[in-house]
């Protein structure tokens, strides 16, 4: 990164000031962590953190790293670009140009044939997949875990797999699903404004090293990507001619968990999955809540759970996780929740709130049966 | 951009009856033993607090949209000493109190000495004349209770620890002015930084944006990484690393501007900006206080 200059650094210094006469008060301090504040109360607050330098340490304790994560997400996704916004509409440009020249290679040249010992049936895949405890949504090829929110030990251990589908098919699965993997690179690579799109492979490896990770680039015109290994990977096998992985699942929690009112029972979410303990947190096991869906939060008491996560997934049991119940949230007028779930505010197990990563707060007195948007 | 001048509490409030009634239903203050008339009062403090007195309907709907008013309820009932309101409550934020000072402290020990300090302020245990007076009463539903809470956590801790480090540094200034007195300390020499240099920097410095300054000083004062400063100010840290560069860039070409047009060639500016005379009293300090 450019520096700047050590006459600025030492001015910005002089000027900025450590811990001055008055500090923001928490309420304020809270309402910019989570964006509430009005117009003008966030440029006083501005102004002030960044004279403060007591004030700029609060904030950063006081943002917890899997919320804070969840709401550049969310903040992300609220902030809409506005459609005329260029760079935007460049790599719209690029893609759907890239996805056209692919579509129309792929349609010339045959697929590539796996050796024989890594091929296997449609039906076999199904079922390696679900004794790894993990269903994959039928033929799709494009997974993009979830980033573990952990503190910068966990990183080491835990990798992220960025898979780049090119054809014209895994692009628009990709940008439909809205991962937020998918959401990573796609900054990045709006911030390399002056990559071409025919770096873009090359892009994602370098993205992929430092992110610490591993790049498995999926679909039929690559073969040198197949065979690179990516830690995290417990099998492969092919299926409809795409390649399908299965991820490990969490065996612990990354980030705090919550112990239940039930002795013993302890909840927490860790790599997209719902974690459960019935020994206190000594050992946990993924649930099997829905394979499709990558959870972000819950809410525990007693043995009522509500789960959300992206893509409008909001599950809810009342028997400590045994079974499960999909929730849909829909207005009266028949308008329908959107977007990802990064928050679950409940009293209980009747009365509660959903908010998503569009601001949106949704709430029900009735366990999720009616919903008001408030 | 509190009230400038004072305001009656509910005087924000009259003709906003029915949105008050909607709220206080929303918040579900009865449940904790919470009455409308006082939930009024609790919103026209909050009002008064943040809003002046010419303020528009608009003004205080806006502001009273943004309220936690569930979170609002339950922190003043808990206040007020509601038993129930305290169950809720400790069901609630029990665990991600002690959490919340686990993550801020980093040491189990420290953790739940910090989380139980918090505690006492919350339930108010300080009694004088018949009052219980709880940290609860300041809570105005700004932002969630939860953040509230992470927020007085990170406070109190970092209060202690700025105290710490005072009482370590006077230890140190003393230990080095005994080193001193031991033979004639040099003369210090006296950084004299060219005019020129301020006036550009400064300019250069004004026309930074708060949010701007607040990054740069994050950043090259603070010592945060892109990740927490995009943590901290609602970002992913690629926004935070491209809007450096592009601040970096932007202040290097503003000074050296300012140079120019203050009588310095490109080069001399080129050089002025990357010597600072300043840091160089920093090092002449450090060299006689390691010949001691």
């Amino acid at each position: 990164m450019i520096d700047i200059p050590s006459t600025v650094r030492a001015r910005l210094k002089e000027t900025a000031g450590a811990s001055g006469s008055g500090h923001v008060d928490p309420n304020l301090l809270t309402a910019f962590a989570e964006q509430t504040l009005l117009a003008g109360e966030r440029t006083f607050v501005m102004t002030h953190l960044s004279q403060c330098r007591d004030c700029r340490d609060v904030l950063a304790l006081a943002v917890p790293i899997h919320q804070t994560e969840l709401q550049a997400v969310g903040a992300l996704a609220a902030r809409s670009r506005p459609w005329w916004n260029l760079a935007a509409v460049r790599w719209s440009a690029v893609a759907a140009t890239a996805a056209v020249v692919v579509a129309a290679v792929l349609m010339r040249t045959p697929q590539p044939q796996l050796p024989l010992a890594q091929m296997q049936a449609p039906s076999q895949v199904q079922q390696n997949v679900s004794t790894n405890k993990t269903e994959l949504p039928g033929a799709a090829n494009t997974l993009a875990e979830s980033r573990p929110s952990a503190p910068a030990p966990i990183r080491a251990k835990q990798k992220r797999t960025i898979s780049r589908d090119s054809t014209a098919e895994g692009l628009a699965r990709a940008d439909s699903q809205k991962t937020f993997a998918r959401r990573d690179l796609d900054m990045m690579t709006a911030y390399r404004q002056d990559e071409r799109a025919g770096q873009a492979r090359e892009q994602d490896e370098k993205l992929a090293a430092a992110l610490n990770t591993d790049v498995v680039v999926v679909g039929a015109e690559n073969e040198a990507a197949k065979k690179m290994q990516a830690p995290g990977i417990t099998s492969r096998a092919e299926a409809g001619g795409n390649e399908v992985q299965a991820r490990t699942e969490p065996t612990k929690p990354t980030l705090g968990w919550t112990e239940s009112v039930t002795p013993g029972i302890a909840w927490s979410v860790s790599q997209g999955r719902l974690l459960r303990s019935m020994d206190a947190g000594a050992t946990w096991e993924p649930l099997p809540v829905d394979s499709r869906a990558t959870l972000r939060t819950y809410w525990a008491f007693d043995t009522d759970i509500w789960a959300g996560g992206d893509n409008e997934a909001l599950y809810r049991s009342s028997n400590a996780g045994e079974t499960w119940t999909q929730v849909h949230p829909v207005l009266a007028d028949g308008t329908i929740l959107r977007g990802d779930i990064t928050k679950l505010e409940f009293d209980d197990a009747q009365h509660g709130a959903v908010i998503t990563s569009k601001g949106e707060r949704w709430e029900t007195k009735d366990g999720g049966a009616s919903w008001k948007q408030r | 951009m509190s009230g400038g001048s004072q305001v009656a509490p509910g005087a924000l409030l009259v003709g906003l009856e029915k949105l008050v009634g909607e709220l206080f239903e929303r918040s579900a203050g009865a449940k904790f033993g919470l009455t409308i008339e006082e939930f009024t009062v609790f919103l026209g403090e909050v009002s008064a607090k943040t809003l002046s007195a010419e303020a528009s309907q608009q003004d205080v709907r806006e502001l009273l949209g943004t309220l936690r008013v569930e979170d609002l309820a339950l922190a003043r009932a808990c206040a007020a000493g509601n038993e129930s309101a305290w169950e809720h409550f400790l069901t609630r934020f029990r665990e991600k109190l002690y959490d919340s000072a686990r993550a801020i402290t980093h040491e189990e020990s420290q953790a739940r000495d910090l989380a139980d300090s918090i505690y006492a302020d919350l339930y108010g245990m300080t009694t004088r004349e018949g009052e219980r007076p709880s940290k609860l009463t300041s809570y105005t539903g700004r932002g969630s209770l939860e953040g509230w809470l992470r927020t007085v956590l990170a406070q109190e801790f970092v209060n202690r620890y700025r105290g710490q480090r005072r009482l370590v540094s006077l230890e140190e200034q003393e230990e080095e002015s005994h080193q001193f007195v031991v033979a004639a300390p040099a003369a210090e020499p006296v950084a004299h930084v060219d005019e020129r240099l301020e006036g550009a920097v400064d300019e250069a410095l004004a026309n930074v944006s708060p949010e701007d300054r607040m990054l740069l000083a994050a950043y090259y004062l603070d010592g945060r990484t892109l990740a927490e400063i995009g943590r901290m100010m609602g970002f992913h840290e690629a926004t935070a690393s491209r809007r450096l560069d592009k601040l970096a860039k932007t202040l290097r070409k503003a000074v050296r501007e300012g140079l120019v047009k203050r009588g310095m060639s490109r080069r001399q500016a080129d050089e002025a900006m990357e010597a600072d005379v300043r840091d160089l009293q920093v090092n002449v300090r450090k060299r006689l206080s390691q010949e001691r």
